[in-house]
């Protein structure tokens, strides 16, 4: 199931996911050998293969030339970790291959495209960036000597405090 | 980054209209201040940036730059406003002193008079627009100056007192003399890697001095030279006082800095003047070092940094011209440069005597450091350890030689298969937001 500019398209999909996390051209190396590197935010990348039916091929169509009007940028949902998220992506690339059968029918199919979101989905503030810290840990202002926390898939959770 | 424009039209609310301009919303700025901490010039420094808008902007109104804290970079007027395409402006700002260069002022004789009200004159007396540093509320001047615009006035009475106008990071212009305080740039903020230029040596500063006194009549000044340039009934003499480069060796080619006609340079401030200059002049070095500047690094400061082959010198910031992502980079132009002796500071972090982490750095000889201990963060096979210090930060002087401090730390922080725990609770603060964890709630 995939969802553009609100429309719902029953279609199965192949989908590869990359994030990226941009930095500015302000960064470097620095004089102590290390690495500076001012990150902006992250940004996510998916490459969505669809794989329709041939005899589909009216609703091929219509998602193609959805995907392909000259517009900044589409409202995807897409599948994120055990839940959906909704990007303002533009598609950033779009091709398929035709298929010709000896009886002269064509068929589109294997049609691939890759969406770059506009904004960041996760962004670092200048103060936060300021002061460089350590990976996320639980947010819990008042913990106990004896406290312990599991992750899980609702985020950090105390266990027996 | 955002700029905010002040109109001179009324809110309705009894304030000013604002308008803020996003980051996003500009391209190509354009931002590089600087200072003449030799007084030989009075540099207006200029912004500029075009603004994707279809808003009007007038000459003579506020704009400011500031940074995603909301803290103020610049607070400049705006010189021009010129639409270079249907949608985009393109603003240049000027600083305070542009102001100055279309004020006449009138001659006027100093007599041990203050400086305070003499560039309190030069602005009209608009404090809302500038501050005197309280160090110079006592200051006088004595001497001549000419009429003049408010602009030249301001760089004679700031080359009298060795002082300088800082312009950005506040909303008002700062009068204040150079603070010989050195500020430290890590090696680790200081981007690879500084250059050095050097120039000519400038062999000797020849400096005029002048001493006013009243003619006794009229004839006695008429005849006198100062009648050509001094009002009645004052009489000058005058005295070259010089000051040969002990650094330039003696093949140097000559090269002689004169400064005459500086008339409120008097036996009272000359021999400061003249070692003022010296600082800048007979240090030939000059340095260009990038480095990451959130505002702690201002034109008319002096540092202490890094050079190339990571040798320990110190300068005054001339120019710092900024570039911006999330946080901002700036290029600083260092002149009056010179070498310091540096030394290493080893600081040892263990628990349970055994080491942990180490530190090391490299600092002046003479600095004295604080530095905040790190909580220090290890993995040992599946197991993650965070190390807090049991004191929060060191400090001490460096001498020369080696310079070894050991620091203990305790187990705040167990992370194992999937479950933390908790050691201690003293100082520590765990959080998601940001990223980070910061330490810190007893």
């Amino acid at each position: 199931m995939l969802r553009i500019d609100g429309v719902e398209f029953d279609v199965k999909c192949e989908i590869k996911r990359v994030a990226e996390i941009s930095a500015s051209d302000i960064s470097g190396l620095l004089l102590d050998k290390s690495y500076f590197n001012d990150v902006l935010g992250t940004y996510l990348e998916y490459e969505i293969r669809l794989t329709y039916p041939l005899y589909n091929q009216g609703e091929y169509a219509s998602l193609y030339e959805m995907l392909t009007m000259p517009v900044d940028a589409h409202a995807f949902v897409l599948p994120y970790n055990t839940r959906t998220i909704s990007l303002t992506a533009r598609v950033e690339t779009i091709s398929d291959d035709l298929l010709v059968f000896e009886n002269g029918k064509k068929y589109w199919r294997n049609c691939t495209f890759s969406i770059i979101s506009n904004g960041p989905s996760k962004e670092q503030t200048l103060e936060s960036a300021i002061q460089r810290g350590l990976t996320p840990l639980p947010d819990v202002a008042s913990p106990n000597i004896g406290d312990t926390y599991t992750f899980t898939s609702n985020g950090w959770v105390a266990v027996n405090n | 980054m955002y700029l905010k424009y002040y109109t001179t039209r009324d809110d309705g609310e009894g304030g000013i209209e604002f308008l803020v301009i996003d980051y996003e919303k500009t391209t190509g700025l354009s931002f590089a201040p600087q200072v003449d901490l030799t007084g030989d010039s009075l540099p207006i420094n200029e912004l500029i940036i075009d603004v994707i808008t279809t808003d009007d902007f007038k000459t003579g109104e506020v704009i400011e730059l500031y940074d995603d804290m909301d803290q103020v970079w610049a607070h400049w007027y705006i010189k021009k406003a010129i639409h270079t395409a249907d949608n985009v402006v393109r603003i240049t700002a000027r600083s305070l002193i542009d102001s100055l260069e279309y004020k006449q002022m009138e001659a006027v004789m100093f007599e041990n008079s203050s400086a305070a009200s003499a560039i309190d004159a030069c602005f009209d007396g608009r404090t809302s627009d500038y501050q005197i540093d309280s160090s110079l509320s006592s200051a006088k001047l004595t001497g001549f100056a000419p009429e003049q615009t408010a602009r030249e006035r301001l760089a004679w009475i700031l080359f009298a007192l060795g002082a300088y106008v800082r312009d950005v990071f506040t909303t008002k212009a700062h009068i204040c003399p150079v603070d010989e305080t050195s500020i430290y740039i890590p090696t680790g903020r200081s981007f690879f890697r500084p250059t050095t230029d050097l120039n000519d040596w400038v062999t000797e500063i020849r400096i005029t001095s002048y001493a006013f006194s009243r003619a006794s009549s009229e004839d006695e000044w008429e005849d006198s030279d100062s009648s050509y340039m001094f009002p009645l009934p004052w009489i000058a003499e005058e005295q070259t006082i010089s000051l040969l480069n002990p650094n330039a060796p003696e093949d140097a080619t000559e090269n002689v800095i004169e400064l005459d006609g500086i008339y409120l340079v008097n036996s009272g401030n000359v021999s400061d003047i003249i070692s003022r200059l010296a600082k800048y002049w007979f240090n030939r070095n000059e340095v260009t070092l990038d480095c990451v500047n959130n505002k702690q690094f201002s034109p008319g400061d002096k540092v202490v940094a890094y050079a190339a082959d990571e040798s320990i010198l110190t300068g005054y910031i001339q120019q710092a011209t900024f570039k911006f992502g999330l946080q901002a980079r700036s290029t600083l132009k260092l002149i009056g440069v010179d070498n310091v002796a540096g030394a290493r500071l080893t600081v040892n972090y263990t628990y349970n005597n055994g080491r942990i982490g180490q530190a090391e750095y490299f600092f002046p000889v003479g600095y004295t450091y604080t530095i905040t201990n790190p909580y220090i963060d290890r993995t040992y096979q599946d197991r993650r350890f965070i190390y807090r210090p049991e004191n929060a930060t060191i400090s001490g002087t460096i001498v020369e030689g080696a310079n070894v401090v050991e620091q203990a730390c305790d187990i705040v922080l167990e992370y194992y298969d999937g479950t933390l725990s908790v050691y201690s609770v003293d100082e520590i603060e765990l959080q998601t937001s940001g990223n980070e964890y910061t330490g810190v709630i007893s």
